[in-house]
This record gives C-alpha cells, sequence and structure tokens, in this order.
C-alpha cells in the first residue's frame, strides 16, 4: 500500500498543475544546457579530432567550450534551484493550515518533512527527464544555428552525449530539487500544530533594517576607489591576479546582494512618488507592491540579475580575451607586416575543412621550397604544433608552438614579446639546450621563473628546458625551441609563415607564394590577418553558444517570475478582491500589475546590466593582461573597451525583459481578475 | 448524480429609502450575505431583479456595476478589509482615486472623511497599526467618502468588542440620520440590530418577519429571534 506521505504528495502535486509545470521547466532549463553543453563540444570534437595534429591543436576549442557550457549549465540549475525554493517556500505558508490539520490528525514531523522532499523529488524527476529531452534539442538547434552563422563553425560532427553526463545532469536536477526543498522542510517540520492552525494575517510594509543597503553601498564604493587607485592588473602576477579576481567577483556579487533590497525599496518609493504625479488611479500602488514583498520581488529580480549579469560579463570576456589579449600583439604586428602563410587545410572553409583532412602537415621540406621563392624579401616561420599539457595555457589540452629562436626573433611581436629577459640572454641560453618562451601564468604553474628549468614530457621521454623569456606569446601557446624536434618525433611543419619586409616585397611575393600553393597539394595559402579575423569571429560563434545558453537562464528567471507571480497573485487574491469590491475595474488592476512586471524586469535588467558590466571592469583591471603578461598593459582603457560592446546585450535586455515580465505578471493576472469578487474575498487555501 | 440547486435566497422583496438603517438578521445560511452581495453588485440573482432608483443591477455590465459600488454603493465589512500597506489616509482616499481624482483633492476629501470618524491624528498610520476599532472606523470613512447613496455593512462590529461595536454603530446611525444615506447592516447581535429603523428576519432565503418601530429594543429583537427559532 501506498504510504501516506506518497499518496498525499502525489495528491498535492495533481492539485497544483501550474506549480508542478512551472518547477519542473525550471529544473528542465538547467538540466538542457548541461546536457546541450555536452552535445555541442562533442559534436566540435568529433569534426576536429580527425588527426592527431589537429585534435592537439584545436581540441582546446572544444575542452574550454565545454567547461564553459557547462558552468552556464550549473548556473542556470543554481537558478532553478533558487525558483523551486521561491515555489516550495510559498507553498509552504500557502499550506500552513493545512499542515496544521495533518499535525492536529496524527501525522508526524518526520512525515510532514518527506511529504514535501518527496513532492521535490518527483519535480526534479520530472524536470530532468523532460531537461535531458530538451538538452538534446537545444544542443542540436544551436548546432544548426551556429553552422548556418559562423564562418569557422559551419560544420559539426556527429552529435553525440555520454551516459556520464546524463547522469551526472539528472542528479544534478534532483539533487538540486532536494536541496531546494530542504528548508522548507525544516520550516514545516518545526512549525507548532496550534499555530499552523491560525490564520496568518497579511503583512504590510516592514521597515527593515538599512544596514546592509549602507554596507552593500560601503562594499561597492571601497572596491572601486580601490580598484581606482591601484588596479591590481598593474602589479599583480597572473596567479595572484586570478586569486584577487575572484576574491573581487565574490565580493561584488555580495555586496549587489547586500544593496538589492534597498534598491528594491528605492525603485518601489521613487516610482511611487513617479506614478502619483504623473498617473490617475492606483497605479502609484505598484511601488508599494514590490517594496511589501522585497524578499520574494528581491528573488525574481536576482535570478534576472544573475541571468542578464552573466550575458552582459560572458560578452565582455570574450571581448577582453580575444581583443585585448590573444591578439593585441598579433594584430598590431601584421599591420606593420602583413604576412602570409600556408596551411595545411582551407582555413576560410571553416571545420568544414575538417572532413577532408588527412595529414595535418605541409609537405616535408616544404620550408625550403617557400625560402626559395622569398629570398632575401622575407623572414619565414616554420611552427610546429605539439601537445605539452605541462605547457598548456588553458587547460591540459592546450597546444604549443616548437619554433627555431631566429624565426621568433624574426617574426617580431607576432611571436613573442619579452616582458621579462632579453635576447641576448635567451640566446646563451638557447646554446645550451632545450629553452622556452612562456605567459607568465604557465611559468608560474609550474612553480619557476626567469631561467628555472622546467621538465617536459615528449613522445620519446623527458625533456629538461629552461625559461629564457616570459611575455605575451601569440595567442598565449607556449614556445619550445627548435632542439627539441627530434623528441616531438616531427617531420613536416603544421605551417610556414612569410613576413615580407616591406609592402613591395609582398606584393612582388604573393603571385609566386600562390602558385606554390596552387601546385603543393595539402598547401593552402592564406593572408594571416584573414587568419586572425577568422579565428575572431569563430569566437564570435562561441559568444551565440553562450548567449543561446544563457536565454535558457532568462527563460529560467522569467519562469521563476510568471511563478512567483502566480504565488503572490493568490495570496493577492483577497486583497485584489478588496479592490474590486470598492469600485476598481478589471483594467485598472490589469495595469497596476503589469506596471509591477515592468518595474520587476526594469530593476532586474539595470541591476543584471551593472553586475555585468561590473564584473567585466573588475575581472580586466585585476588580470589586466596579466595571464599574458603584457608589459605597461592600459588597464582602464582595456577595461573600458571590453565593457563598452557588452553594453548592447545589456541594453537588449533593458529593452525586452520588462515586457517579458510584464507578460509573466499579467497572464495569471488575468485569469484571476475575472474571478467572482465574492469568492476573492473568501479566504481560501487556493493552489495554483 | 447531477448537481444540485440550492436557492441561497427565493421570492424576497425589499424596498429601501434614503436615510433608512435596516438591520438583516436571521440564523446561518438563512441567505442575508447572499442578499448583500446582490445589493452591492457582487452577486447577479439567477431571477428577478434589483433597482436602484432608475438603474437595473442585474441587466448592468460588470464594468457598469463596479462604477456603481465606486460611486453609489459602498461596503462595509466584518474584518474590516483595508489594505495594510496603505495608510489610512491612502485607504480612505482609494475610492476617489481609482475615480481619477488628483492626489490632493482625494486626500483632502480622505482627511474630511477621517476627521468625521474621529481619525484624523492616525491619518499617517499604516491600516495594519491601527487597532480593530480604529480599522473598522476608517472602512467607514472610506465607505462615505464619495458621499454614496447606500452603504452595506457585513457584520461591522462582530470582530470588535462591545463598546467599540457601539462607537461604530453609531457612526452608522449618524450617517442615515445626517446624510441621508440608506443602511442595510447584516448582524447576529440584537445589540447591533436595535440601532436599525427597521430588522428583517431571513430564514431558508426568504423573508419571515420584519421589525418596524421606531423604539426598537433589544428585548422585542430577541423575542422576533425566539419566534422564528419556533
Amino acid at each position: 500500500m501506498m504510504p501516506a506521505t506518497i499518496y498525499l504528495a502525489l495528491r498535492q502535486l495533481l492539485r497544483s498543475p501550474l506549480r508542478v509545470t512551472l518547477a519542473t521547466s525550471a529544473v528542465a532549463s538547467g538540466v538542457a544546457t548541461l546536457v546541450a553543453a555536452e552535445v555541442i563540444s562533442l559534436s566540435v570534437t568529433a569534426e576536429i579530432n580527425r588527426t592527431a595534429e589537429s585534435a592537439a591543436i584545436t581540441g582546446f576549442m572544444s575542452e574550454q567550450m565545454n567547461v564553459g557550457l557547462t558552468a552556464v549549465g550549473l548556473v542556470i540549475s543554481a537558478g532553478a534551484g533558487f525558483l523551486l525554493f521561491n515555489s516550495l517556500s510559498m507553498a509552504v505558508a500557502q499550506r500552513r493550515s493545512d499542515f496544521g490539520r495533518l499535525r492536529a490528525v496524527g501525522m508526524t514531523r518526520i512525515q510532514l518533512a518527506s511529504m514535501l522532499l518527496f513532492e521535490a523529488f518527483v519535480l526534479g524527476l520530472i524536470g530532468s527527464a523532460l531537461g535531458i529531452l530538451a538538452g538534446l534539442g537545444v544542443g542540436q538547434g544551436l548546432i544548426r544555428l551556429v553552422e548556418a552563422t559562423s564562418e569557422m563553425f559551419n560544420q559539426f560532427g556527429q552529435a553525440t552525449v555520454s551516459t556520464e553526463r546524463l547522469f551526472l545532469a539528472a542528479g544534478l536536477g534532483t539533487g538540486i530539487s532536494l536541496l531546494a526543498a530542504a528548508a522548507p522542510a525544516y520550516q514545516v517540520a518545526r512549525m507548532p500544530p496550534v499555530e499552523a492552525l491560525r490564520v496568518s494575517k497579511p503583512s504590510g510594509i516592514k521597515d527593515r533594517s538599512r544596514r546592509w543597503t549602507l554596507i552593500g553601498i560601503l562594499c561597492s564604493l571601497s572596491l572601486w576607489v580601490y580598484l581606482g587607485v591601484a588596479p591590481p592588473g598593474n602589479w599583480a602576477l597572473a596567479q595572484t591576479a586570478n586569486q584577487l579576481a575572484v576574491i573581487f567577483v565574490i565580493l561584488w556579487l555580495a555586496c549587489i546582494v547586500m544593496v538589492l533590497p534597498g534598491v528594491i525599496d528605492l525603485a518601489g518609493r521613487l516610482s511611487r512618488w513617479i506614478l502619483a504625479r504623473s498617473s490617475a488611479g492606483i497605479n502609484w500602488m505598484a511601488g508599494n507592491n514590490i517594496r511589501r514583498s522585497r524578499s520574494r520581488t528581491g528573488l525574481s529580480i536576482l535570478s534576472l540579475t544573475i541571468a542578464i549579469g552573466m550575458i552582459v560579463g560572458v560578452s565582455g570576456f570574450m571581448t577582453y580575451w580575444f581583443d585585448e589579449l590573444f591578439f593585441r600583439t598579433p594584430a598590431k604586428s601584421l599591420l606593420e607586416r602583413p604576412a602570409v602563410g600556408f596551411f595545411p587545410l582551407d582555413v576560410e572553409n571553416g571545420l568544414a575543412a575538417y572532413r577532408d583532412v588527412s595529414s595535418f602537415n605541409l609537405p616535408a621540406n616544404f620550408r625550403q621550397e617557400v625560402e626559395k621563392l622569398v629570398g632575401n624579401k622575407g623572414t619565414i616561420v616554420e611552427a610546429y604544433f605539439v601537445l605539452a599539457p605541462e605547457l598548456s595555457f588553458m587547460g591540459e589540452a592546450y597546444f604549443s608552438y616548437v619554433l627555431s629562436l631566429e624565426d621568433v626573433k624574426g617574426a617580431g611581436d607576432f611571436l613573442f614579446t619579452f616582458s621579462y629577459g632579453d635576447w641576448a640572454r635567451a640566446s646563451i641560453l638557447a646554446e645550451q639546450g632545450c629553452v622556452l618562451f612562456l605567459t607568465p601564468g604557465v611559468a608560474q604553474r609550474n612553480d619557476a621563473w626567469l631561467e628555472d628549468p622546467i621538465s617536459i614530457q615528449t613522445p620519446t621521454g623527458e625533456i629538461q628546458c629552461t625559461i629564457a623569456g616570459i611575455g605575451p606569446t601569440n595567442v598565449g601557446a607556449s614556445i619550445i625551441s627548435a632542439s627539441a624536434l627530434p623528441n616531438y618525433q616531427l617531420e613536416a611543419p603544421v605551417a610556414v609563415i612569410v613576413f615580407p619586409y616591406n609592402e613591395a616585397d609582398r606584393t612582388e611575393l604573393l603571385p609566386d607564394l600562390e602558385a606554390l600553393a596552387e601546385t603543393t597539394p595539402g598547401a593552402w595559402l592564406l593572408d594571416v590577418a584573414r587568419m586572425t579575423e577568422i579565428q575572431q569571429s569563430s569566437m564570435k560563434s562561441v559568444n551565440v553558444v553562450m548567449n543561446g545558453m544563457l536565454l535558457l537562464a532568462v527563460l529560467t528567471a522569467a519562469l521563476g517570475i510568471v511563478n512567483m507571480t502566480v504565488i503572490t497573485i493568490m495570496e493577492r487574491r483577497r486583497e485584489l478582491g478588496i479592490l474590486r469590491a470598492i469600485g476598481a475595474t478589471q483594467d485598472q488592476l490589469w495595469r497596476l500589475l503589469t506596471i509591477e512586471g515592468l518595474l520587476i524586469g526594469i530593476l532586474g535588467s539595470l541591476i543584471g546590466t551593472i553586475l555585468g558590466i561590473g564584473l567585466i571592469l573588475l575581472y580586466v583591471v585585476t588580470s589586466a593582461g596579466s595571464p599574458l603578461g603584457f608589459p605597461d598593459f592600459p588597464v582602464w582603457s582595456a577595461a573600458w573597451n571590453s565593457a563598452r560592446p557588452a553594453l548592447s546585450p545589456g541594453l537588449f535586455a533593458l529593452l525586452t525583459t520588462p515586457w517579458l515580465t510584464a507578460l509573466s505578471t499579467t497572464i495569471p493576472a488575468r485569469r484571476l481578475l475575472k474571478a467572482p469578487i465574492v469568492g476573492m474575498l473568501t479566504q481560501r487555501n487556493e493552489q495554483p | 448524480m447531477g448537481e444540485v440547486k440550492v436557492h441561497a435566497l427565493e421570492s424576497i422583496g425589499l424596498d429601501l429609502y434614503p436615510g433608512e438603517f435596516i438591520a438583516i438578521m436571521g440564523p446561518s445560511g438563512s441567505g442575508k450575505s447572499t442578499l448583500l452581495h446582490l445589493l452591492a453588485g457582487l452577486d447577479i440573482p439567477t431571477a428577478g431583479t434589483i433597482e436602484m432608483g432608475q438603474q437595473t443591477l442585474s441587466s448592468m455590465s460588470d464594468r457598469e456595476l463596479t462604477l456603481l459600488r465606486r460611486r453609489k454603493i459602498s461596503i462595509v465589512f466584518q474584518f474590516f478589509n483595508l489594505l495594510p500597506d496603505l495608510t489610512a489616509l491612502e485607504n480612505v482616499a482609494l475610492p476617489l482615486l481609482l475615480e481619477g481624482k488628483s492626489v490632493q483633492d482625494s486626500h483632502a476629501a480622505a482627511k474630511q472623511a477621517l476627521a468625521w470618524v474621529g481619525l484624523l491624528d492616525r491619518e499617517t498610520h499604516s491600516a495594519d497599526r491601527l487597532s480593530g476599532g480604529e480599522q473598522q472606523r476608517v472602512a467607514i470613512a472610506r465607505a462615505m467618502v464619495f458621499q454614496p447613496e447606500l452603504i452595506l455593512a457585513d457584520e461591522p462590529t462582530g470582530n470588535l468588542d462591545h463598546r467599540t461595536g457601539q462607537k461604530v454603530l453609531e457612526l452608522l446611525r449618524q450617517a442615515a440620520d445626517e446624510d441621508e444615506k440608506t443602511i442595510v447592516m447584516v448582524t447576529h447581535d440584537p445589540l447591533a440590530a436595535v440601532f436599525a429603523d427597521r430588522v428583517v428576519f431571513l430564514t431558508d432565503g426568504q423573508i419571515v418577519d420584519e421589525l418596524r418601530s421606531d423604539h426598537l429594543t433589544v428585548d422585542l429583537i430577541v423575542q422576533a429571534q425566539a419566534n422564528l427559532q419556533n
């Protein structure tokens, strides 16, 4: 026989279809993102891992994509947890007298708590199942979208998802649901039956302590004054900068959370003042209403804030990394010396080019062919790509270059710029054996600095190399001197790049180089500046995927608002009934609730944009080029440059979100406002 | 099994006149509240008509009924039904604000109404910080602020102690006597009904008795109630 707790829990869920739909949809969004993240990244991996070299060079992209998208999925899941917590807490408040009755007829505290936990478990389970299905669809949808819009990611491989990921997503969906139910279940278990049976009176606006708001404002001011006066980017090295960035991000989030109730209060007062003067009727009450339910409104606004803050933040983060860091010196260097390069695939063809690649190398001795054509009209760089986990710039799978010292020197700032060390000393070290040119972050990760040795595992065994220079390298990849080439058993380069000395040399060389590419199977000639452009645009495609995922976060936040509105409107039945009884028309109340929805949307998107812009600024001024080790990095100007493009999604959110939240508010309101007034005035325990 | 139809009220004929104070009494389930809701336009009768002057409530749209409630009919509830986060002044001003009157004009009229119920000194207090008696007086001020023709009171003293209840009833009496308002009050309490000009007794949805006297006494009302039970 079914235990009473399970029976009652299931019955309760069946009684509240709207609440179940909203809660399961929220869980499904989080689970879907986690599943879609892997579908997309495995699909990219499947396309590019056709040869060992291509995996080494580009494998990091799918790995980083997976990490980034999974992080987004985790944040959305946390948002779903928020929503569930909110929903269950409100349900507990509404079902107070039900719980009192159950306790009065003999249900134990544990049974009561188990009943609520079981409800959450079922919601999590349904949400996870729906999320897995939706995730496969979202993943495929985003793949198609990127394929259609991206130059680089124009063809994806077989879309799959691992069983581990499915279990992780489903486990997380149900786990978060249970976690969200823990506090409400505890609250229910502790509720004395007599108190629970009492009808709770609606509460007015409480004048809460402004202490937290003041602390939040002081915290924000101190943070920004400090970053303005002594930005860590000017003095901190990679590891310290990363740690400080994490601390500052947490501090900034905490400041926002502390200030939020005060901001809601102020916005409520301000909108009340404005509406009382600018419009007739009772629209001004909207200001009161968002102040009154500050904690619930706050949760909805916070969910929106985080979702929009992430969209804005990710957009700025991408600009910082790809425009201000990765391609900072290459782009400048290419303007001075516009290089052309030979590659083993048609990069212009994007991921589709990988389809027919059997070898990821140029023909052996190709450099000699190029040298014959170039003569004394330019410098040649022969680039080998290897996977050296010790030297990986990001994760374990980021590629490193193997280059001759002369090539690095000849390419000017394109491949490496010294922040620590110089060519004279580097040349002496190179005579003694393998040397490395690293970014400060990679050096620090190996607990090493200039002239320190680092052991590297190669296919032929371990080798010792010495750090000969620290500074920004091309796209962050470490540079190993060509003396290590035999250890990697590489016979042919992946790229041969020509840096003509001047424009006249370039014009003269181009037809011969093009002819060479045409007559050499497996070699394509491409302007390196164009290559950089393609790389930059491909990173923007990653942004499309990220934003697609983050829209799910906005959707989750919107579901949270619908959920909150439905429940608060149910709670406000009586209040709305009173207003109807004393002469408020349905339209007047509908307008009032719409304004409340708009206010929530405006606040959420505004604070979200501020949060996101703040995150970018503080991250840039704290890390300020330290991952790559740029000397004299223009800290604040890079920060503003990164933040400026991120204002567009912020502005977009500001223009669209209020309508979304207004819609989320008015749809459930319509239904209630059509109800008979006498019914609205009767205190009933109705579930949405 | 099909639905069973229950007639809350049947064959009711009741005329109300300006300045008249009527108490409606009867046991639980007799249809008192239903009658009040019909008079307020909160409910629509399935048969028959309710007329107010030249207007027929039963044929009005939801919007027309809403405007009628705002302008000509006011309701005073047992549980006051004030909005807790608004001040006493804002609660009283609400019907005028709903009408689209300016904040200044609405507040000025609300202050007069509050002064009439003796609560001008409480105008800035939020409703949830007022005592039960004060809340009911604010509710009466709200009912009076639009100078309606009809005030409907649903157990207005049901949630108050005797002394406070008496003050509330005096105010309703005063509204009938001095401002020519028609008052219809549902009550169980003979001590409240005694303030009325006429007491109508309902049982099973029908008017079964009526007391009309210039000198209604509690004894008379109690006797009539006892007769009903017999």
